[in-house]
């Protein structure tokens, strides 16, 4: 494997593996970019250390360290050292991902003007429309191997599916179907098919779910132009006196500091992660953080409007049984302020082992209520509801006054209060899904409140204007020019849809970018 | 060979060496004889305590199909922590004492008396410890979930796609 000395100043360093991280670095490899990728997380082998256990993987791929939250938010109250349901492993959160694909709408692009300006909301759109991206999100549909594109036939439908599918039919919605999944519904790409397992969330043990762990990782590795390191958790980001910067500090398997150098650095850590190093790399000359000129590093976090519908049935239903997240109805995603709020949201199934379906059910709660659904488990069916969030400056990542990591580093802290759009979609979705359900007999219907985060967007937005946002509309920040931010941070709005295919079609556009600058010498 | 194509079985010859184990089972299980008694060993926690505790338990979760193994595993979870953690085992000592008020009045309630009993604490550290504890213990406890219908890691079973996964067979046509 190829290996880069720590004092290269050629290379490109990416910190973070998953879908942005992961594919950036995957794409500047295979253009001859070197590339050093910092991954704080263990390399895991997906045919030997995968299992169907969902406390035993969460355990092993998940985030665990140290995080607080405030705010309103029901997550504060459930979950409060868990803000986010999100992975610290080689692949990042798409070893963890359910795999559903879809394109942002072209009005979500342009929220502001499309929905216009709403109190409270810190609303902007996008530096770009939906046809800079259609070219891109071609190649990321293909590159996931995404069904319903590129020729790929549809997932079959399991239980938890029909369900909604029949209900949802019955009530005359239109666009109903088994999804757009980066789940092999046939062999391809060097990966096989989707077995059915269950078992999604805990990282794929067929390998048919796309994740940058056994896709994008070892076909970078075979470019000889790249190098990971898994185990190395970036502290700082290092700049010289001329404002570029110039390398990175990372605490490696043993805690012991390295320093590697840089050409560019692009920082994929996920929307609390990221913005946290930019905040931890204040200088004397950035003393807010880097690329925080606007202020707005950290802020405008959103997590999209969540909340799941499970409802108990007469006859089985054995949702556990096959892919998580099965399929899906749009008609909600539609900008229609006659329901009452701006956005929309999609609804797609959901569906959890016992061990799970217990803590998320209704968290804290106990006695008969309780235990009288939970032994209807395998009458049960879900689904989940996951619409656009309003940015708002306050829902903010900021940096804890006294608690540390175990590197010595101020903690993060997620603020985040539901918006009044917010609390009005998800009511009008729990309404959407306990119809859907009840269409077709459900005897009992469960308001889930949300689970901790998995789609963590915004808080390095990107902004036409340097003063509105952290990033430009390639990712590059307004600050500082061989400075990149390559995840969901980048948002700058939520969209109602499920986020990896467009950071991952954001990345491959990116990669086009830093390529053609470095190739100029512009960084 | 292509990783593509195969039909399950085989899939399950080739997936053969993780047919067993895949599965976290907590060992305690193994530690509490089945059947009533503590004999096997409670290693802090005194009987008294674990009685009540047991019934706690239960009343927190109650599944009247379940006998009572699945909770005496809980209980001996809780102990397994007291032994390593002081505080927890005076937490769980003097919580269950509270509770009884120093007799067996707690285990000589009815139903709804300590379901009300239980109530008056449920935001104190006690009941939010042993909450927090069961709620992992009872339902992660693979001999619990035949119970629920749950069949649990399906990998080493060739997945369900030619196992039910879309036997459904009672809904209207759409």
């Amino acid at each position: 494997m190829t290996k880069f000395n720590l004092n290269d100043d050629n290379v490109v360093v990416v910190i973070g593996s998953g879908a942005g991280g992961g594919t950036l670095a995957n794409e500047l490899a295979q253009k001859g970019v070197k590339v050093v990728c910092l991954e704080a997380g263990a390399r895991l082998d997906y045919t030997e250390d995968f299992s169907n256990d969902e406390y035993g993987m969460f355990g092993k791929i998940s985030w665990l360290d140290k995080r607080t939250t405030s705010g309103d938010w029901q997550v504060a109250k459930d979950f409060p050292g868990l803000p986010a349901w999100i992975c610290k492993t080689v692949g990042g959160t798409t070893v963890h991902w359910a795999g559903a694909s879809l394109r942002l709408q072209e009005h979500e692009l342009r929220a502001l003007s499309h929905y216009g300006a709403i109190d409270g909301a810190n609303l902007l759109d996008w530096p770009i429309t939906l046809s800079d991206l259609e070219p891109y999100y071609a190649k990321a549909e293909d590159k996931l191997g995404v069904t319903r594109t590129n020729g790929i036939p549809g997932l079959p439908g399991c239980n938890n599916y029909k369900v909604m599918e029949a209900g949802a039919k019955k009530l005359g919605y239109q666009n109903v179907h088994s999804g757009r999944m980066a789940i092999n519904s046939e062999p391809r790409d060097g990966r096989t098919s989707c077995r059915q397992l269950g078992f999604c969330f805990q990282g794929c043990r067929m390998g048919a779910k796309w994740s940058t762990l056994y896709t994008e990782i070892p076909a970078a590795e075979e470019t000889g132009n790249f190098e990971i390191r898994p185990l190395s958790h970036v502290l700082k980001i290092e700049h010289n006196d001329a404002g570029k910067v110039t390398g990175v500090i990372y605490a490696d398997k043993d805690g012991n500091h390295q320093r590697q150098s840089a050409r560019v650095v692009c920082v994929a850590g996920n929307s609390i992660e990221s913005p946290r190093l930019l905040l931890n790399s204040a200088s004397n000359r950035f003393p807010d953080g880097l690329a925080n000129t606007s202020g707005q590093v950290g802020r405008n976090y959103m997590r999209h409007m969540t909340a799941s519908v499970y409802s108990v049935f007469d006859n089985p239903v054995n949702m556990y049984r096959g892919t998580t997240m099965a399929g899906i109805v749009s008609d909600e995603s539609r900008h229609d302020p006659s329901r009452g709020f701006s956005g929309g949201y999609e609804i797609e199934t959901i569906a959890m082992g016992v061990p799970f379906l217990a803590a998320f059910l209704l968290p804290g709660t106990w006695g008969r209520d309780f235990t009288s659904v939970m032994d209807a488990y395998d009458h049960i069916a879900g689904m989940w509801i996951v619409g656009e969030d309003m940015p708002q400056e306050s829902n903010a990542v900021t940096l804890h006054a006294a608690e540390k990591d175990q590197y010595g580093q101020p903690v993060p802290n997620v603020h985040y209060d539901d918006h009044q759009n917010d609390l009005a979609m998800r009511r009008h979705g729990l309404d959407a899904g306990a119809r859907i359900h009840e269409a077709v007999g459900a005897n009992k219907v469960i308001e889930t409140p949300p689970y901790p985060s998995t789609h963590n967007l915004g808080t390095n937005r990107m902004s036409a204007n340097a003063m509105d946002g952290v990033v430009n509309k390639w990712g590059q920040t307004h600050d500082i020019n061989n400075l990149f931010v390559s995840d969901g941070s980048q948002f700058t709005t939520s969209a109602s849809e499920n986020p990896t295919l467009t950071i991952v079609t954001l990345a491959i556009r990116q990669a086009d970018y830093i390529a053609e600058q470095l190739g100029k010498g512009n960084i | 060979m292509s990783k593509s194509g195969f039909n399950r079985r085989q899939f399950l010859e080739t997936s053969g060496r993780t047919v067993v184990g895949g599965v976290a089972t907590t060992s305690v299980a193994a530690m509490i004889a089945p059947g009533g008694a503590w004999a096997a060993g409670l290693t802090t926690l005194d009987e008294p305590t674990a009685d009540v505790l047991l019934r706690v338990c239960r009343v927190m979760f109650p599944h009247d199909k379940l006998g009572d193994d699945p909770y005496r595993t809980c209980v001996g979870g809780l102990d397994m922590k007291a032994a390593k953690d002081d505080a927890l085992a005076k937490q769980m000592k003097d919580g269950a004492a509270a509770l009884d008020n120093g007799g067996r009045k707690f285990l000589k309630k009815d139903e709804a008396a300590q379901v009300k009993a239980l109530t008056a604490i449920e935001d104190t550290p006690f009941f939010k410890t042993i909450h927090g504890h069961v709620i992992v213990a009872l339902y992660n406890n693979p001999k619990v979930w035949g119970h629920f219908g749950y069949e649990g890691p399906s990998f080493p079973l060739g997945g369900y796609l030619e196992r039910g996964f879309d036997d459904i067979d009672w809904l209207p046509e759409v």
